[in-house]
């Protein structure tokens, strides 16, 4: 048991490594130069543009409450990227709604043609450089009713005539609660640009793959495991992360689906946020559902369902969408939840080992991210790390690692009752026998009173070693107690067959009290019995010697003999060739113990119709 | 009435003698421990009443029954076993009356009443043999005068032709009185492999084989000329078989 656990736990160290390495190994894409811009300049005349991209990041310079751009605007500065929510510009914090622009002036290695990646910037906006209009996405406007969003990411060609540029983004937000351009915007010549686009995508394709694969690979295992319920629940979650994966990044879903207008996927993706939390709530239920039943873990599954199904059937309302309501739902249900897994923990419910830690990294990646998206946590080599697609993996993996825990046990438990199948046909008395045995001393009573007495002697020291015989322990006995089983158990048979059985047993006295594995010998006799006896007499001769301080225990007999090829079948334990066939079971039983006990096992010799010889070695002790 | 024991227990064999002594109207003929030789005794002399125990060495209590109610089908029949879930439920189902070891005078003198006043169709014993799993060592071979007990070993094949089975020894043929399908069933532990529709060949006893141009084999045997047919779907499991 102890070696499992260190072996189960060798396998989590490996689990979580390999995420981390993953999650790393994905996040470090130096495709792109990221220098801070101070004050709505910056210069790039010293870049090497044809290599790699360049990030916009750093502070802009933000006209606010305007579209037309006319210099005497109150101006202020703004973080890129981010949100431009709660941002004191001149005094005045900003609501989540309004209209503004940017302004930025960047001073290029030369004239010629470039590149700019934009995606997120909400709801919708217009690209100037050099007051030419560039591209709009969407249609910006003064309120909701004449602004119309667009998601869509855009990569954009132009050509600049001079190597000053001032580029300028006019944004109006009455649809999105994050107004501002929320993801970074990236400057380059159109090749590098262009791979590092292809690069993000792939990323996030990928990971989407990996999502779909975890989905089915969890879902079927967990079914073959009668897990039914826990099956869906982890192949809803799995399936809603790839729905929020492919919007968040912002591509790969508008890619496919470019005709989904902004509520639809604004819709879609807080569902889907929503989905995973009520999935995850009714997954944990399922696992340990004597700790689902308490009011406040009912009142939030009805929370979480009323509120998932009023942001499916209500049109998007900003009052439902806004930060304040969902953040703290996520919130309140990531407390509940964790206390949930805490509890099952500390009480070492099954499993809740890793089920908890995948939790609690998931929510921390969860929490982290929120964090990054309203304030843009930038430490190096953290700044391009998802935290939420690492949190997924980390828990769908944690998850995965439990099935297979759970498989390993289920594939041992049949292994075990196999086992005990053996144990239980080895140790089996054949009723045949013992009937047989009843009716010899029912008919020997009036005639031969000592006889029968004498078998029944015989039979209850036969039966006594059968009974206490236990497969599963591996304790030893004398080899006198067997010996005195084997005889009894000739004595019986002898009974039976009108004395035709003669037994001679050669063992030296002072081997006798050494130790051997309870019923070794005397399958052997009764397999001799039963399958070497021909006619007549049958002489079974059992030797005990001493070699090379080991033990050698010999059981010969001048019966039928068997043939090689059956010595070969029995050899191999091959006992699904003869069905349930007892020898059979028999002899490889005793060779899995005496393998297990002594690192030893029988050896069959035999000539066709000249008799049996079977031989075993085990250690000399005491 | 004349009485025949067949039981491989001497004990089991005294106890019956002793209780039968009580009652005048039967006499007991003959009784066996080996029953291969009961068999053989009960082939050539008639009796009245047999008590037979199922499980024995050798031959198979079943296949005596079957033997002997096609021979001397007046003769009434008594199985006597320790225990054998199938044969009970057989004899049950085909109101077949049997002596459950260990059994008292009373259970006796009741079933021997009860054998009295009834009689069991010929065909009952052969189809509880036939579908009753057991092996055979030895089987009744038919001459044209005479009834002969063939150990398995001695015989090198089986032929089935047109009503009837014709086994083959080194020196004699005899008539069988049963399908290929049959001693098929009970010859497999000693070797017997059916190689042809027609055909159940003792392999211990084959010499060669030598293939056909029809991708079907021959089969020669040792000491006799006869040769056999191996069809073409036996060839892959014959081969298996010998691997």
């Amino acid at each position: 048991m102890k070696e499992k656990n260190k072996k189960n736990r060798k396998a989590l160290l490996f689990l979580i490594l390999s995420v981390c390495l993953i999650s790393g190994l994905v996040s470090i894409r130096n495709q792109y130069v990221s220098n801070s811009i101070t004050d709505g300049y910056l210069n790039l005349s010293k870049e090497k543009l044809e290599e790699k991209a360049v990030q916009l990041n750093g502070v802009w310079k933000f006209y606010e409450g305007t579209s037309e751009d006319t210099g005497s605007q109150v101006s202020g500065s703004l973080e890129v990227p981010g949100s431009w929510r709660g941002k004191v510009i001149d005094g005045k914090k900003l609501g989540k709604h309004g209209i503004g622009v940017y302004e930025l002036r960047v001073k290029v290695p030369s004239p010629g043609d470039y590149c700019m990646k934009l995606n997120y910037v909400s709801s919708a906006y217009q690209l100037y450089i050099n007051d030419k209009k560039i591209v709009e996405n969407g249609k910006i406007g003064t309120d909701k009713s004449t602004e119309t969003p667009s998601w869509a990411p855009q990569l954009v060609y132009f050509h600049a005539d001079q190597s000053d540029l001032v580029i300028r983004i006019k944004v109006s937000n009455f649809h999105c609660n994050n107004g501002g351009i929320v993801l970074p915007v990236y400057i380059g010549k159109q090749v590098p640009l262009f791979r590092f686009h292809l690069i993000n995508l792939m990323k996030n394709i990928g990971f989407i793959g990996i999502l779909a694969g975890m989905a089915c690979y969890l879902y079927v295992f967990n079914w073959c495991l009668n897990k039914k319920a826990q099956s869906i629940y982890l192949w809803i979650f799995c399936i809603s992360v790839l729905v929020a994966a492919s919007i968040i990044d912002g591509e790969s879903l508008v890619s496919i689906y470019p005709f989904l207008t902004i509520d639809e996927v604004l819709k879609t993706e807080y569902v889907s946020f929503m989905v995973q939390i009520t999935s995850i709530q009714f997954y944990l239920w399922s696992m340990y559902p004597e700790l689902g039943k308490t009011h406040p873990n009912r009142f939030l599954k009805i929370l979480d369902l009323f509120y998932t199904a009023v942001l499916i059937f209500l049109p998007v309302m900003p009052v439902l969408y806004d930060d304040m309501v969902f953040i703290p739902i996520l919130f309140v249900n990531a407390i509940c939840y964790f206390f949930k897994i805490a509890k099952a923990f500390q009480l070492k419910k099954p499993n809740a080992g890793p089920v908890f830690l995948g939790y609690c990294v998931f929510i921390v990646s969860c929490v982290l991210q929120i964090v990054d998206i309203q304030h843009n946590i930038n430490v190096k080599y953290l700044s391009d790390f998802n935290f939420y697609y690492f949190g997924v993996l980390f828990f769908l993996l944690s998850q995965g690692y439990v099935l297979a825990v759970n498989v390993e046990d289920t594939f041992r438990q049949s292994e075990l009752a196999h086992e005990m199948e053996i144990a239980s046909l080895q140790a089996q008395i054949s009723p045949h026998f013992l009937f047989n045995i009843l009716h010899n001393i029912y008919c020997l009573m009036d005639t031969n009173v000592n006889m029968a007495k004498n078998m029944l002697m015989c039979l209850s020291d036969f039966l006594r070693v059968k009974y206490r015989f236990d497969y599963r322990t591996y304790t030893l006995y004398q080899l006198k107690e067997e010996l005195d089983l084997v005889k009894a158990y000739v004595e019986l048979e002898n009974v039976r067959m009108n004395g035709a059985l003669k037994l001679e047993i050669d063992a030296p006295d002072e081997l006798l009290s050494n130790g051997i594995l309870p019923l070794t010998i005397q399958p052997l006799v009764e397999n001799s019995i039963k399958h070497g006896y021909q006619s007549g007499e049958l002489n079974i001769l059992i030797r005990v010697m001493e070699a090379g301080g080991r033990l050698v225990i010999n059981v010969e007999d001048d019966g039928r003999g068997i043939g090689p090829e059956t010595i070969e079948t029995i050899d191999k334990g091959d006992t699904s060739k003869n069905g349930t066939s007892k020898s059979g079971v028999g002899i490889s039983n005793i060779n899995y113990r005496l393998n297990i006990c002594f690192q030893s096992r029988l050896v069959i010799e035999s000539q066709g119709l000249k008799g049996t010889k079977i031989s075993f070695q085990i250690p000399k002790r005491g | 009435m004349q009485v025949v024991i067949i039981d491989d227990e001497k004990n089991s064999i005294e106890y019956l003698t002793e209780l039968l002594k009580k009652k005048e109207e039967f006499s007991l003929a003959a009784a066996f421990c080996d029953s291969r030789e009961g068999l053989a005794y009960l082939l050539k002399n008639p009796c009245d009443l047999l008590f037979l125990d199922i499980d024995m060495p050798g031959i198979n209590g079943m296949y005596i029954a079957e033997q002997i109610s096609s021979l001397h089908p007046h003769t009434k029949i008594c199985f006597v076993t320790a225990y054998n879930g199938y044969a009970a439920k057989a004899f049950e189902l085909n109101a077949v009356d049997y002596l459950l070891k260990p059994y008292t005078q009373e259970r006796l003198f009741k079933c021997l009443n009860k054998l009295e006043n009834t009689t069991i169709g010929l065909n009952v014993y052969q189809e509880i043999s036939g579908q009753y799993d057991y092996n055979l060592d030895m089987i009744c071979g038919f001459n044209e005068e005479d009834i002969v007990l063939i150990p398995a070993s001695e015989i090198y094949y089986i032929e089935a032709l047109q009503g009837g089975c014709m086994i083959h020894t080194r020196d004699h043929v005899f008539r069988g009185n049963k399908t290929l399908n049959f001693y098929e069933e009970k010859l497999k532990k000693n070797s017997f492999f059916r190689t042809h529709k027609c055909y159940l060949a003792n392999l211990t006893r084959a010499d060669r084989f030598r293939p056909r141009i029809n991708y079907t084999y021959d089969m020669y045997f040792k000491d006799i000329s006869d040769v056999i047919l191996i069809s073409r779907n036996k060839v892959k499991e014959l081969k298996q078989y010998f691997n």
